[in-house]
């Protein structure tokens, strides 16, 4: 409402639409000034509800969906983390059967260190428990 | 952004019992006047607030509790529908309608107003009328007619400066009124 060269009077003007707007919301009674009431005519056929509207089962069938898609997601993750496991233990198994021949040296000495052992296994727990676990996804589960 | 907005989201990260069927139920209503005013395609429009719905539900842990969430999920509506309009080529605003005051002479899309006025009463003359309005200015006046949003929650819904939302409900209103009084020979 700021251009020149209509600055006042379209101040004015904004002022007079904005108290049509108020009055309709307040359902005041009806004024003399025929100005203000084609304004309130506007503004009472601008707050009417639309013609169309959305079905009355909308919000239970979003829900429904958006479980079912969440419950897809998580399926999908979940396959996807025992693929990666396979992959992983696959590769592991191979790296010992390639190498077990130069490992057999070190046997008596890692045995003779329990606290080295105690640290190997600690790491596969580790590992093992962050390839296991499933990410938990939020669901809506009223429906 | 409303303790009740809070506790709502929070219901539904947790996976509540039926709290995103309940946030669904509480802004189904704003999502539909968006869409449906920005697409004006029932059927699409039904669609577009589903997909809108499932995005706030994909998303809502980026939800920082900055904004309202009807300003957000407003946003995320607003987002979806000028989406679809970009894929149809559909202008959302008339390019003709620059920030002259005087209005009295403009008919938006070639509409026949006088054709629509014969047989109709003084609302659905209006009604008729603003079913001719550009997608935002139809939208604008929606949201702050008939869902009593503040020009700054329209504002953030739609990424447009107060002072533009100003200027579309002004211009807008005046042309409604003039075209009403240009329908009834009424002297402005």
């Amino acid at each position: 409402m700021n251009r020149e060269p209509h600055d006042e009077r379209m101040e004015r003007e904004w002022a007079l639409q904005e108290r049509a707007a108020r009055a309709e919301r307040l359902g005041l009674d009806e004024s003399s000034d025929q100005s203000l009431q084609r304004y309130r005519t506007v503004m009472r056929a601008l707050g009417r509800p639309l013609d169309e509207n959305l079905p009355a089962d909308f919000a239970s069938t979003v829900a429904t969906e958006a479980r079912r898609r969440a419950a897809g997601d998580t399926r999908l993750e979940l396959y996807l983390s025992w693929a990666l496991l396979g992959a992983l233990v696959g590769m592991l198994i191979g790296v010992i059967v390639k190498y077990a021949s130069s490992w057999k040296p070190l046997l008596p000495l890692a045995l003779s260190q329990p606290w080295l052992l105690a640290l190997a296994g600690v790491l596969v727990l580790l590992a093992a428990s962050r390839v296991l676990s499933i990410p938990r996804h939020h669901s809506d589960e009223g429906t | 952004m409303s303790h009740q907005d809070r506790q709502l989201v929070e219901a539904v990260l947790a996976n509540a019992p039926g709290a995103f069927e309940r946030l669904v139920r509480e802004y189904q209503g704003l999502c539909w006047h968006i869409i449906y005013r920005m697409v004006r395609h029932p059927e699409d429009a039904r669609e577009l607030c589903q997909d809108t719905f499932l995005r706030v539900h994909q998303h809502l842990r980026q939800y920082r509790y900055e904004s309202a969430l009807k300003s957000w999920i407003g946003r995320v509506a607003y987002t979806v529908a000028l989406r679809y309009l970009e894929r149809k080529r559909i202008a959302i605003l008339d390019l003709d309608d620059g920030d002259g005051f005087d209005l009295s002479a403009k008919v938006s899309d070639g509409f026949d107003l006088e054709a629509a006025y014969v047989d109709s009463d003084m609302a659905a003359k209006l009604h008729a009328a603003i079913e001719t309005l550009p997608p935002l200015q139809r939208t604008v006046l929606t949201l702050y007619h008939l869902d009593e949003l503040s020009i700054d929650d329209i504002a953030n819904i739609t990424g447009l400066a107060t002072g533009t939302i100003k200027s579309h409900l002004f211009r807008t209103r005046l042309r409604l009124r003039e075209q009403l009084e240009t329908a009834y020979g009424v002297a402005p």
